[in-house]
């Protein structure tokens, strides 16, 4: 569901920036492509809409970062079995209250769909009663005989009815079983009847009156998004004047015209009225103008095969971004992460010497076996770290740190001296004799992870002496260090993180970390911490908080 | 008549027989032009027209076995009505409305419409 509506909404951030550069290239693509190709463009892009879905490529090309609210998963070289860190404490926030989260969206998304569709098929069916009870039907002999010679002409065989309708402002055709013509009660001569009766039987040719159940249903699905409302109204500009363009075609300028003219007096006839509706659109004086300006202009123009098939890429280009964003999603919501994204995640540093082999799941540095890889400033993510399998040898396996300039530029890789491998391989060693009562005997200089801190990583271990989970080996405890200007402060005797003099049991900032204390003081007598970020990510305040743990 | 009630489709027959010809209406005229072709007894006729009466659709006068009946709402104040209440209903009032004035969608004035003429004879020369 979570992923549904994920989809959807990516479908609708990306197909409203295609339809607005649509929208602002359109008085550009004017000047060389015939409305037509224009109008059926934009039918890829309320297929885009309705269909959130996209063929799935499986190598996104484009990388977006899309923020999916999950951590990045630390992965083990190794086993093939990588660990996600999720994101919240689950003792903290319960899984079911985020998931309910996700099905409110999905049933206030349903219901909006629901009320949308059943105002838009209320309105319809009002409609189509009012103008029923105000028809007459047109026994005329001439209107008749026009209707059907214009049939004959361009091969409609459909049974078409022709009505007169007072509560009509503007002739329109309605009716999807039984197509029928309204026009109003004003006087037309005949003449100007035939471009109106011309005119919407090439709506009726253009199936525009399917054309906007599938905007309906676009704007349905998407009814929480401004743009699409404005997309309708676009197209459904599109749609007046590419009738107009057929019924203007090879015609002389005198035509056109007349035909204007036509346009215009009916606009009057509306005006007065006050009845805008339905299959017809005045968009103004400038709209209006616009209108005739298409009408007269009389210059050759291409089809628009070029702007179907470029609409139609960028459409299915937008499935780049979804692929990415289910990339995203999956390294957050399952313990799953392809060879393939993890390569790509890792491919900064082969630059460097680093190289990742997908077949088996490993990483190269100096033709040796990576055993421990970190990169502090890049984040959780771009951690490495298969101690647990015991890579002793300094000669096959090889720790490799990333180095980095001040500013926070990666610079290169080195690997950690034999010194430094060795304490690793102590470390581990020795963690892995302990057996879980890891304070004892433990100097507490080095951080190399037990398997609990790596298996619920996320949760970084403080305190008790098993410290950060990713840090270098000769590091003091760190998992705090970014919040000390915060008052924050790491008491070296207790061997605990501090607070206000108090211990801190549990600390948490959103996304970026989660640290909590088990030790027995830290229970005790500790604090909850949380801290507060402004919406540019900023810290604002830590603050004191409950913790059900 | 204070407020106009829309009108259910059967009355609404009635008064449009009733809009097509001149006043004074009796029943049995009614009866005749609507009444035999909707298949519709005469007791239906005229509790249907008795009903428009309390409606403040019509006025009834009684002159001695018959009664007469005179139109009080006439055809364009109900066309306005039932169309204009549509409009209001779903356009002033539509939740959409926000994003249609985005766009102008505002009917023409005359002044407009007339600008538009000129300026398409002079596109015409242009």
């Amino acid at each position: 569901m979570q992923e549904f509506m994920i989809t959807l909404l990516t479908c609708s951030a990306a197909m409203s920036i295609l339809a607005l550069m649509y929208m602002a290239v359109t008085p550009i693509l004017a000047k060389r492509y015939s409305v037509k190709g224009r109008y059926y463009a934009w039918l890829i892009i309320v297929g885009g809409l309705i269909i959130p879905f996209r063929p799935h490529f499986s190598n996104a090309f484009v990388k977006v970062d899309v923020p999916s609210g999950t951590a990045t998963p630390i992965i083990q070289i190794g086993n093939g079995t990588p660990v996600t860190i999720p994101a919240e404490n689950a003792a903290f926030s319960p899984a079911s209250l985020s998931i309910s989260w996700w099905q409110i969206a999905t049933a206030v998304w349903l219901g909006g769909m629901i009320i949308y569709l059943t105002y838009h098929a209320v309105k319809h069916y009002r409609f189509t009663k009012m103008t029923g009870r105000w028809s007459e039907k047109i026994i005329e002999e001439r209107a008749l005989v026009l209707l059907q010679n214009l049939k004959t002409e361009m091969d409609i065989s459909k049974q078409i009815n022709l009505y007169s309708c007072s509560s009509v402002g503007t002739p329109m055709m309605i009716g999807f079983v039984t197509p029928r013509i309204l026009l109003p009660k004003t006087n037309i001569v005949q003449d100007e009847l035939r471009f109106i009766l011309k005119h919407e039987l090439f709506h009726y040719k253009q199936k525009d009156l399917w054309y906007k159940c599938l905007i309906l249903a676009a704007t349905a699905v998407h009814w929480f998004n401004p743009v699409v409302y404005l997309m309708a109204r676009a197209i459904n500009v599109q749609c007046e004047l590419s009738c107009d363009a057929e019924i203007v075609k090879s015609a002389d300028a005198d035509t056109r015209q007349y035909y204007s003219e036509t346009i215009i007096g009916i606009v009057r006839y509306q005006s007065k009225l006050k009845t805008a509706l339905s299959t017809n659109f005045y968009g103004g004086k400038k709209g209006m103008k616009k209108r005739i300006f298409s009408i007269m202009d009389m210059s050759r123009k291409k089809t628009g095969v070029a702007i179907i098939c470029g609409v139609l890429l960028v459409t299915l280009g937008t499935g780049f971004v979804f692929a990415a964003n289910v990339n995203a999603s999956q390294g957050g919501d399952t313990p799953t992460e392809t060879q393939a994204t993890i390569a790509e995640r890792f491919s900064i540093y082969e630059q460097y010497g680093m190289t990742y082999n997908q077949e088996k799941d490993l990483f190269i540095y100096d033709n040796k076996i990576v055993r421990y890889f970190n990169d502090t400033e890049a984040g959780e993510g771009y951690t490495a770290d298969y101690t647990k399998f015991d890579y002793t040898d300094y000669n096959v396996a090889i720790d490799v740190v990333a180095v980095r300039d001040a500013a926070g530029k990666l610079t290169g890789l080195a690997p950690v001296s034999k010194e430094d491998f060795d304490l690793r391989t102590e470390s581990f060693n020795e963690l892995n004799n302990m057996q879980g009562d890891a304070q004892e005997d433990y100097n507490g200089v080095s951080s190399a992870e037990n398997g609990n801190a790596t298996e619920d990583s996320g949760i970084v271990e403080g305190g008790s002496g098993l410290s950060t989970e990713a840090g270098n080996p000769n590091e003091q405890d760190t998992a705090l260090n970014e919040y000390s200007s915060y008052g924050v402060s790491y008491d070296g005797e207790n061997k605990c993180w501090v607070y206000e003099n108090k211990p801190i049991h549990y600390f948490s900032d959103g996304d970026y970390l989660t640290f909590s204390d088990y030790s027995e003081d830290a229970v005790n007598n500790g604090i909850s911490l949380e801290v507060i970020r402004n919406t540019n990510g900023e810290i604002e305040k830590i603050v004191e908080v409950e913790y059900h743990g | 008549m204070d407020k106009m009630k829309k009108l259910p489709d059967a009355e609404f027959d009635i008064m449009k027989v009733v809009w097509s010809n001149e006043p004074p209406m009796t029943t049995n005229v009614i009866m005749k032009l609507l009444g035999n072709e909707k298949e519709w007894k005469i007791q239906t006729v005229v509790s249907l027209m008795l009903r428009l009466v309390e409606r403040g659709y019509l006025r009834s006068e009684k002159h001695g076995k018959e009664r007469t009946y005179f139109p009080l709402v006439s055809r364009e104040d109900y066309l306005k009505f039932e169309t204009g209440n549509f409009m209001k209903q779903y356009h002033d009032n539509s939740f959409l409305n926000l994003v249609n004035t985005l766009y102008d969608d505002k009917a023409l004035t005359d002044g407009d419409i007339d600008e538009l003429l000129r300026w398409v004879k002079e596109r015409r020369r242009g």
